[in-house]
């Protein structure tokens, strides 16, 4: 699956939080979307998703305009992983994980054994299985991620739209969160698209980056090409040091933030 | 749930002996099965009386927690009740009105319901005014709903305040307290109909009530209609509280209780949480309505006894669960 977002802009009331922004996740390719507090990530998200209507511009998937594919449609094709967040009504793993299955069921359906079946495959994908009868009240918040990436994963997705998924993780959740991603695009086939706050992760995994900046522009390209320490000093405001490293025969690149920009005059 | 429909069956053969009129149980079996028997009065009052008031409160029971059930996933919120968008106190002013203008029993009953479904309308109304959108956010409609609330209180009390203290104003008190007393074969016949549509439709939507219950972009991103479901929900639930309440009096309690009970025994997933709320309600007000009519030479009204058979119940849950399901 395709997705493009095509000159899309979008303003609360008056406030324009970004213009002109363009954007293509080919099939099989992992996009991250960087920028600073405010530059509109997760607004970006909310309107490729539909959830947010952008005032000017299209979002495309495989060429068609979203606005003619049914949400049902839709939602079989992509999945979303919010942000971890406390359950009002807190379900269990497993039923958590099964509620991925919902665009398949009509309204008065209840899920099938198959639909359980494709649930406990997820869960076991997303390396979870183990917590299925556990309350997602009593998990950790690495696991709570886990456990909504394999809900969406029941939504046997072409394509993945992810908030911030290893916010709030400490370090050695952080990298499962993002192997597990890079799995999914690696043998799954899939499409991924996440936000993030951690240009490491951006630079270990990503394909391609959409650099969102302060003043509503953004630039978009393959990682290594819009992550230069130019573009980010111009996006946040930071003096950044690159650091690459080879470990294992991979290489591991740093970003040391050593200042803020000092304004001039 | 096998407990619980023995216990039900156990409690109503139990209730239909029971009361101001005592009838022993094989004379109960005989009437039932249509031998008869040679106690006066008997078949009037159990076939008048009893078998219409027990099926109306185990209805109403089991309606009041589904309804609550529901609106506690469709707000996100454990502690929404039926009541929430006003239903109760709309109806309460109908049935105060009726009363106030000396109607009959079942056109007061009529009044209540048209009020009960008009207080939910009207919340509609105004939140969609007010937020200029066609589908207002959650929080609109839980602020238009206290708003219209209060307003329908506030004329109840003004009702009330004008009413003859001498014979009208206890009628309407005692009406608001809650009673199954005035459950007739008539009363009966009109008013199940909702409450068993929107029982029914409440069950069928009970896989959905999950995903409605989490954030509204992750609803949507599970493929769940939004406004359809929200619809349903609420068209169901307000029916089904404006027809309980229209024929008998604000029950407090049951919609917020008897969901939370079916939780922390059964856990958080309402494909599990809507049946067990359906019989657990209904054994719940059969056992309370029993208790209500036979306890005392003259009734109790129905609200006190929920509070005080409730309150303690939930508290021993509350206590032996730690509050989450499992």
């Amino acid at each position: 699956m395709k997705f493009e977002v095509k000159n899309a802009s979008f303003s609360f009331g008056s406030e324009q939080v970004f213009r002109n922004v363009s954007m293509t996740a080919e099939k099989g390719r992992i996009v991250s979307v960087l920028g600073p507090n405010g530059a509109g990530k997760t607004t970006l998200l909310r309107c490729m998703l539909g959830f947010l209507k952008p005032d000017q511009g299209e979002i495309l998937i495989d060429g068609k305009p979203k606005a003619q594919i049914s949400n049902t449609e839709f939602w079989k094709k992509t999945a979303y992983v919010p942000q971890a967040r406390m359950q009002s009504f807190p379900y269990s793993v497993e039923e958590t994980v099964l509620m991925g299955r919902s665009p398949y069921l009509s309204i008065f359906r209840m899920p099938s054994e198959n639909d359980r079946k494709i649930a406990e495959k997820a869960m076991e994908m997303a390396g979870i299985l183990h917590l299925r009868n556990k309350n997602c009240a009593r998990i950790s918040g690495g696991e709570l991620q886990l456990t909504l990436i394999a809900r969406a994963l029941a939504q046997q997705p072409e394509m993945l739209v992810m908030d911030e998924p290893e916010t709030g993780l400490d370090f050695r959740n952080q990298l499962i969160v993002i192997g597990l991603i890079e799995k999914l695009c690696r043998e799954d086939g899939l499409s991924i698209i996440f936000n993030t706050h951690y240009p490491e992760h951006a630079f270990g995994i990503s394909h391609d980056t959409l650099l969102l900046k302060a003043d509503g522009t953004a630039l978009f390209g393959n990682t290594s090409e819009i992550l230069t320490p130019e573009n980010m000093r111009d996006a946040f405001g930071v003096e950044i040091r690159m650091v690459s490293q080879t470990v294992d025969g991979r290489n591991v690149s740093s970003i040391i933030p050593v200042g803020l920009v000092q304004k001039e005059n | 749930m096998t407990v619980t429909a023995v216990l039900i069956v156990f409690s109503a053969a139990a209730a239909l002996c029971m009361g101001q009129f005592r009838i022993p149980l094989d004379k109960v079996i005989a009437e039932l099965t249509g031998r008869g028997s040679d106690m006066a009065n008997a078949h009037t009052v159990l076939f008048q009386i009893r078998i219409p008031r027990i099926l109306l409160s185990m209805l109403a029971g089991a309606g009041l927690a589904v309804s609550g059930a529901a609106f506690q996933s469709l707000f996100s919120n454990p502690m929404a009740t039926p009541d929430t968008l006003g239903t109760a106190n709309g109806a309460s002013f109908g049935a105060a009105l009726g009363i106030l203008l000396g109607f009959g029993a079942f056109r007061v009953q009529l009044t209540a319901l048209v009020f009960g479904i008009s207080a939910v309308m009207l919340v509609f109304a105004v939140t969609r005014s007010a937020s200029g959108q066609s589908s207002p956010s959650m929080i609109m409609v839980i602020l238009g709903g206290m708003v219209i609330s209060s307003l329908f209180s506030a004329l109840t009390t003004l009702i009330k305040f004008v009413a003859d203290p001498q014979d009208v104003l206890p009628v309407i008190t005692f009406w608001l307290m809650g009673s199954f007393s005035s459950t007739t074969q008539k009363s009966f016949l009109y008013g199940s109909p909702l409450i068993i549509a929107g029982t029914a439709v409440i069950c069928l939507l009970r896989y959905r009530l999950n995903a409605l219950s989490l954030s509204e972009d992750e609803a949507r991103s599970l493929g769940v209609n939004l406004p359809l479901v929200r619809g349903l929900v609420i068209a169901s639930a307000s029916a089904v509280t404006a027809s309980v309440v229209a024929m008998c009096g604000v029950i407090g309690w049951v919609g917020l209780l008897v969901p939370h009970i079916a939780r922390m025994v059964l856990g958080n997933d309402n494909s599990r949480v809507v049946p067990a709320s359906v019989t657990f309600g209904a054994l719940f007000m059969l056992v309370v309505d029993t208790i209500a009519r036979c306890a005392a030479s003259s009734e109790i009204p129905v609200s006190v006894l929920t509070a005080v058979i409730g309150a303690p119940v939930f508290i021993l849950l509350l206590r032996r669960s730690g509050g989450i399901g499992r």
